[in-house]
């Protein structure tokens, strides 16, 4: 049996590439792709912390954050898409049109 | 009640959320008032039921749906908000290019959304509909398609907002694990506990706090709020200066108002607060002071709002802050309505030059405007002065005279650049050419109501206090 | 064998992850992204959890990374990804091919012999995860449907073209 621990300090180590990846991106789609990596180190956590008694409760919680995860993907590439639309571009550093 | 019964207002939202989108295929451009009036009437049906259960504070579902009084109070404040929001938005839609029937409907949704998360306690419940409302503000801040800034708007909102979700998530992760509960009243048993384990806990509790942290836009969680604020359709943007941030601090005191007599002022997360509440108030009254964009202005100056919000919350003062947050609906939902005022066809006035003389040319318009930027610097006898003073006395009572110091301070800062604006509506010639459309009824309903909210509450505001009274037992 | 197994996940996880950091293809990015997904769902399954494995795999790497993949061809139409075929990619399609054939038929082949339901660990099962979506969790199953709706309608409004644009 592996310890759950293991579980936990990977699901942080993704957690972490993924803010470092969302800083480090210029992109939108990429830096989206980064906060997917989030969510999925979440639901690593979320199953390696469970206790046994609710294990079940946790698979059930990760269900609802993957159906998040899929609704956010439809929302958020129809934003990117828009974007592309008007700036021919998804570059993080056009979107400069307001400032103060 | 049975639970069906119980989400049945929560159904008529939807419901109706959902005819606007089918409607909204057949009808033709001109008569997309219909999709208004059609919801305004849910909001009323939502209303009466809601108010059905009033003292009721039954809860279903495990704790999942509680519909205790705080719940419901928050409820009305919401319906009452949208339901100014979709008045005010009636015009501006058909006049700014964006008119969609599905803003009517995303706005619904967006309420079902805020009503989720005010009625539960139970944080994957929370999470969803802070998801629900998160993802219809998303498409509602980028609904003018043609305009760059809007879209720029939406962009931002949502990276910065689903960036915010997965800290909660992780957050959330580590609470359940460490607590093996994500129910409110379960966390509270296991902090006050106080097992080995409760490092991690109060980890895990630190990052759902930066993530709603990130939502109701405190400093330095707010980047986000200027740019999706100024890009965002006038109304929308009224929604948002009180939606998200309304339902956030409903949250935060369901977590918090447990501990309020039991040594929350000696624990570990109050020092961490109480430099948020501080950093925020000052930080946005003064980045506010140098825009020249009003709406950019009010994007900082609902920031600086949230910080006093957070004071509310440090000296366990639930009722001050529901009266604080009702007296900001008003206030908030009143200047972003002036803003819309000021606008005709495909020209909206936003910037501080555009309101040179405006007090004379539009003598009403200005008037109304001129009483809600008192209010907001706190001028008596405007609500605006009542909800900070209400505040301010319940947190000296508490101990907390050095931060009720910087929020004095900070409110001074912000007399100046509210005065800023009518100083140049009644004291400046008019630089250019501002000819406004007129013929807005519903908007004028808005502001009169406004106007009478803020005037009621700042003069006689006992019955709403007696509400607000029964709504906030239900926490403790 | 399970450890190794799991250093293995997670040695390919990091590795991808940092493989779409560095990349500067989004693409690239994209396809580093499925394999992190995958061997997500391989941890998933070493924890005990062979449903959310799964469910894993087909929305992660089945529905949401297609959806990226087609926004970022749209996105690309104009220039277009090479297509840089090199002899050792045909050689390592057969070989792959090969592997997949053999492992289907011994799928098929040995299918009788896995064990039933009933026999598998207590709480990993679908139907225990269906009976707790439908009892204990139904209010928030019920809002997840609300929120699909608000992404569904919120993604049509903004990229939908109306008449006269």
């Amino acid at each position: 049996m592996i310890p759950p621990g293991y579980f936990f300090i990977l699901s942080v180590v993704l957690f972490v590439l993924g803010i470092i990846a969302f800083f480090f991106k210029r992109d939108l789609i990429t830096q989206f792709m980064a906060i997917e990596i989030m969510l999925n180190a979440a639901n690593l956590a979320f199953l390696a912390l469970a206790r046994s008694s609710n294990f079940v409760d946790a698979q059930v919680i990760v269900f609802f954050i993957i159906t998040v995860a899929a609704a956010e993907a439809a929302i958020g590439l129809a934003i990117v898409l828009l974007i592309f639309r008007k700036k021919k571009t998804i570059k993080t550093e056009t979107l400069n049109s307001m400032k103060g | 009640m049975n639970s069906f019964g119980a989400v049945v207002p929560l159904l008529v939202v939807v419901g109706a959320a959902l005819i606007v989108f089918l409607l909204e295929a057949f009808l033709k451009k001109e008569n997309k008032n219909y999709l208004a009036y059609l919801s305004l009437l849910a909001l009323i049906g939502c209303g009466i039921l809601s108010a059905n259960a009033w003292n009721g504070g039954l809860t279903y579902f495990d704790g999942m749906l509680r519909l205790d009084n705080a719940a419901l109070f928050l409820t009305f404040l919401f319906l009452i908000a949208v339901a100014f929001v979709i008045l005010i938005g009636m015009k501006y839609i058909s006049l700014q290019d964006a008119n969609h029937g599905e803003f009517y409907g995303l706005l619904l949704l967006a309420l079902s959304g805020l009503m989720i998360m005010v009625s539960s306690t139970h944080f994957i419940v929370i999470f969803l509909g802070l998801e629900v409302l998160s993802v219809s503000s998303y498409s509602l801040a980028g609904l003018k398609r043609k305009d760059d800034k809007s879209s720029e708007s939406a962009v931002k909102y949502f990276l910065m907002g689903s960036f915010a979700s997965a800290f909660l998530v992780f957050g959330l992760a580590i609470l359940f694990g460490t607590a093996q509960a994500l129910d409110i009243p379960g966390l509270v048993d296991f902090f006050k506990a106080g097992p080995d384990n409760q490092v991690l806990g109060v980890v895990g509790l630190g990052l759902v706090l930066v993530g709603f942290a990130f939502k109701i836009a405190i400093v330095p969680f707010h980047m986000w709020a200027p740019d999706v604020y100024e890009g965002a359709p006038t109304p929308v943007t009224a929604f948002f200066s009180i939606g998200p941030k309304a339902a956030g601090f409903a949250v935060l005191i369901r977590l918090l108002a447990p501990y309020w007599n039991a040594g929350f002022r000696s624990g570990k997360l109050f020092g961490f607060l109480w430099a948020l509440a501080a950093l925020t108030m000052l930080a946005g009254n003064l980045i506010a002071l140098r825009q020249n964009n009003i709406k950019r202005m009010f994007a900082y100056s609902s920031i600086a709002y949230a910080g006093y919000m957070l004071i509310a919350v440090l000296a366990g003062d639930g009722a001050g802050l529901l009266f604080f947050l009702t007296i900001y609906m008003f206030m908030s939902i009143g200047a972003f309505g002036s803003l819309i005022a000021l606008s005709r066809k495909g020209r909206e006035y936003n910037e501080l030059g555009d309101f040179a003389g405006v007090g004379f040319k539009y003598p009403w318009i200005g008037a109304i405007f001129a009483v809600f930027l008192l209010s907001l610097a706190g001028f008596p006898p405007t609500a605006g002065f009542l909800a900070k003073f209400y505040v301010f006395v319940a947190a000296v009572n508490q101990g907390l005279t050095p931060l009720v110091l910087i929020a004095v301070l900070a409110s001074l800062i912000s007399v100046y650049y509210y005065l800023r604006i009518i100083v140049y509506m009644y004291m400046r010639e008019p630089e250019r050419e501002v000819s406004i459309e007129m013929e807005n009824p519903a908007l004028y309903l808005v502001l009169f109501l406004c106007l009478y909210g803020v005037l009621q509450l700042g003069l006689f505001p006992g019955n709403v206090l007696y509400l607000i009274k029964q709504a906030v037992a239900a926490l403790l | 064998m399970a450890i190794l197994l799991f250093f293995l996940f997670a040695a390919f996880a990091v590795g991808s992850v940092l493989g779409m950091i560095i990349s500067r293809n989004q693409a690239y990015s994209a396809l580093f992204l499925v394999v992190a997904f995958a061997s997500l769902g391989g941890l998933f399954g070493l924890l005990g959890a062979p449903f959310m494995a799964v469910v894993q795999i087909i929305i992660y790497a089945g529905a949401i990374m297609v959806l990226f993949i087609f926004v970022i061809m749209m996105i690309h139409l104009g220039e277009g990804i090479s297509a840089e075929k090199k002899k050792w990619t045909i050689a390592a399609a057969v070989f792959m091919g090969i592997i997949l054939l053999a492992e289907i038929v011994f799928a098929v082949k040995g299918a009788p012999a896995v064990p039933m339901a009933g026999q598998e660990m207590a709480g990993t099962s679908p139907t225990e995860i269906g009976r707790l979506l439908f009892t204990k969790y139904l209010y928030p199953f019920e809002i997840t449907s609300i929120l699909i709706i608000a992404a569904l309608v919120g993604a049509v409004v903004l990229i939908k073209k109306r008449e006269g644009e």
